[in-house]
């Protein structure tokens, strides 16, 4: 076991020598914070190719708040946690709530935002949020998220879930008329859809303030074996809420200051 | 379609990131095929064995496990090495992930297209070249390799074709090609038909260009066989 | 003149054998060569004598036995390895004798003109512009100066053989093998591609022909080998051999032959 492992360490090396000519020693503190640029206004993409969104601003003040040196990569989210593991970047941004299972995976710095969820509609519809209201309906939402298990718990077997692996997906079905709402964070359907297309969505009866689902707020991940990192991050976010540089990026990108913790 | 329209220079400019990779691949491809059809040829009792073995292990593979296998597979082996090796791993991009993992993967395709290629020559050709005492190596490089190439276009042109959307696979792993950056601007935009709209003329733009490529190196080949 | 003067042995075979497999094609072959000869191989298909001219020039390797050119030994055992000094000799060997094929075998992705010279550049070293001035003269020769850049499939059977025989030509071969060079040619060209031989034989160029043109063999050969099941059966000069042997195999043979043509 020791010899194969010797082995392939030593093959793994000559490929390493091939790709890069010849190894590195210099260690240098560059972090690289990975997000999928697709999910405004958390994160995507203007017109020239530029990341921007409030995630952008606020790793950028974050890592300038704890004086390291941080790199932002556009990486898709199918490939985000492999990336995280496989070492390939650093610190996982975009705007992941935070949740037990993920805890036991990932340490999690955070929470710096935490935001309501909120059923997207068509404008005609008579859906107002309440379980009666959506008794023999179809909701659609992200599959292993907290709004699925807010549908599961609380909204219970008379209404259908059909599960999708993005938002996106999701309101897309909402156009095709296969779903009847979208049970979305309210931070992102305000700005995403809402705003977007006022003619189009609107958002159905009230907010779901349930800290049961609200969940513990959204939160950066971390490789478990970086905890100074980790450590790090969350004191610069203590110090960004007490100097209330966060409330100014969530006015800049959802409109009004939304709550941290 | 209005949110979509300023991001088009975006997702057209994924276009030379398609086709570099596209041809990166193809290149590394058509290398392997070649150095591995001319290797067999030679008689070497490993040649063989060792090249059907490579052939069906990847063939059998989905392209998209090659791209992780390298992507982060690589990368993790690097790291265990950089550890116990002391030196700094050094990151494997997402384009050298994906030309080298597709390239390895097409190698194999493009082996049994050269080996076909190769059959399909008569021998004396070869035997004419030796017999006028060209060096085995001259017969090679001077002969064997531009026939086989003619022989190959048809065949390889399919797998070019096959290799320019299987190349879309690499925007998994955040390579900023056509798929990847009409996925952005879809998210981006909220307008995901346009988008992907946008990348499907992209696609059928240098699918047909190409094609057009393919019909002519054809034709300046057919000419040489053809009164 | 050739007849009456003995001149040097320049190409031998001694005791060529060669199996296929438990096929034994060649039962030990002798022949000689005196420069100057134009010796025909005739026999029935099957009879070895492409196989042995094959042998000549190691095209097929064979089983046992010995070829001597100018007095150098070739023997079979030397090259049944992968021995680069003898890979070395083997194409010195194949430098002084030419082949011209029953197919032609030009190499179709070049012109006439490309394949003449392919052999002056690639194995004389010459250079490109000398190379291409004598490969001119050499399709001059073969009465196809107008068709140099022609690609062979532009050229007729007739045509390609001369252009085959001037490639041969260019590297100044002392012994000239021919495997059956009009075979493959409709019977009208076939008398452009036997003068252009009869042309050579006239120069007093060595040459080994085998062939079913018994009228050829009668008329420009200095002797007439018959071979059969794998064995000289008769040699001498072409009134001995074709007008006075008493062979029953022969005799057959020629008969058929007259009878076929």
């Amino acid at each position: 076991m020791t010899i194969w492992r010797k082995r392939l360490q030593a093959a793994a090396i000559l490929l390493g020598c091939i790709i890069a000519g010849t190894p590195v020693s210099a260690q240098q503190q560059k972090y690289v914070v990975g997000m999928d640029a697709a999910y405004p206004p958390f994160v995507s993409v203007n017109s020239d190719g530029q990341m921007i969104g409030f995630e952008i601003d606020f790793m950028n003040a974050l890592c300038a708040e704890i004086k390291i040196q941080c790199e932002i990569q556009n990486v898709p989210y199918d490939g985000i946690f492999a990336a995280l593991e496989a070492g390939k970047i650093d610190v996982i941004a975009g705007g992941n709530n935070i949740t037990d299972e993920r805890k036991q995976k990932y340490l999690m710095p955070g929470p710096y935002l935490r935001g309501p969820l909120a059923f997207i509609v068509p404008v005609s519809s008579t859906i107002d949020g309440s379980k009666e209201s959506l008794k023999g309906k179809t909701v659609g939402t992200v599959g292993g998220s907290v709004q699925e298990k807010y549908m599961r718990e609380q909204i219970g077997r008379e209404t259908t879930v059909k599960l999708y692996d993005s938002m996106d997906a999701a309101v897309l079905d909402l156009d095709a008329g296969r779903v009847d709402a979208v049970l979305s964070e309210e931070l992102q359907a305000l700005p995403g859809y809402i705003q977007a297309k006022p003619d189009t969505y609107k958002l159905a009866g009230k907010s779901i303030y349930d800290p049961a689902y609200m969940g513990q707020g959204k939160g950066l991940m971390v490789r478990k074996t970086d905890a100074s990192l980790a450590e790090n991050l969350q004191k610069g976010i203590d110090a960004m809420i007490a100097n209330g540089k966060l409330a100014e990026f969530s006015k800049k990108w959802f409109g009004k200051a939304v709550p941290a913790r | 379609m209005h949110a979509t329209l300023p991001f088009l220079p975006y997702i057209v400019g994924g276009l030379a990131v398609t086709i570099l990779a596209s041809l990166v691949t193809f290149a590394c491809a058509v290398a392997i095929g070649l150095a591995a059809t001319l290797w067999m040829t030679t008689g070497h009792p490993a040649a063989g064995p060792i090249v059907r073995a490579y052939v069906a292990i990847f063939r059998s593979l989905p392209e998209l496990l090659c791209i992780f296998l390298v992507y982060y597979g690589c990368e993790i082996a690097l790291q265990k090495a950089a550890v116990s090796f002391g030196f700094r791993p050094i990151p494997i991009s997402p384009f050298l992930a994906v030309t080298v993992a597709i390239g390895v993967q097409f190698g194999a395709y493009s082996v049994q297209i050269f080996s076909d290629a190769h059959r399909s020559i008569n021998p004396g050709l070869f035997e004419a070249a030796h017999a006028l005492g060209l060096s085995p190596r001259k017969v090679t490089t001077r002969v064997a390799i531009p026939l086989i190439l003619q022989a190959a276009i048809p065949g390889l042109s399919n797998l070019f074709s096959v290799m320019l959307k299987v190349s879309a696979l690499a925007s998994v792993i955040g390579l900023e090609e056509v798929t990847r950056r009409a996925k952005i601007v879809a998210g981006s935009t909220r307008e995901p038909f346009a988008a992907y709209a946008v990348a499907v003329v992209c696609f059928l733009v240098i699918a047909a260009a190409a094609a057009l490529l393919q019909a002519r190196l054809e034709r300046s080949f057919r000419s040489t066989r053809e009164a | 003149m050739k007849d009456s003067e003995v001149a040097p042995v320049i190409l031998e075979a001694r005791g060529i054998t060669k199996s296929f497999g438990g096929h034994e094609a060649l039962r030990g072959v002798d022949l000689a060569a005196h420069r100057g000869d134009v010796v025909a191989v005739i026999g029935p298909s099957g009879s070895g004598k492409s196989t042995f001219l094959r042998c000549l020039n190691f095209l097929e390797k064979p089983s046992g036995g010995q070829v001597i050119l100018d007095g150098e030994i070739f023997a079979a055992a030397d090259f049944s390895g992968r021995s680069h000094q003898h890979r070395g000799r083997l194409i010195k060997l194949r430098r002084r004798v030419g082949m011209v094929f029953q197919s032609f075998n030009l190499w179709p992705h070049r012109t006439a003109l490309g394949n003449v010279m392919e052999g002056l550049t690639q194995v004389l070293n010459m250079p490109a512009s000398e190379a291409k001035e004598r490969a001119q003269e050499l399709l001059n020769k073969v009465g196809l100066a107008s068709h140099a850049g022609h690609y062979p499939a532009q050229l007729s059977g007739g045509q390609q053989q001369r252009v085959a025989i001037a490639r041969t030509l260019a590297t100044e071969p002392e012994v000239l093998l021919f495997d059956e060079p009009t075979s493959a040619l409709d019977p009208e060209l076939v008398g452009e591609v036997l003068s252009v031989i009869q042309a050579l034989a006239r120069e007093g160029r060595t040459m080994l022909v085998v062939t079913h043109e018994i009228g050829f063999a009668r008329d420009v050969a200095t002797k007439v080998v018959f071979m059969a099941d794998g064995a000289v059966q008769e040699r001498g000069s072409p009134e001995d051999v074709l007008r006075q042997s008493q062979s029953p195999t022969l005799r057959a043979f020629l008969s058929r032959f007259r009878q076929e043509r």
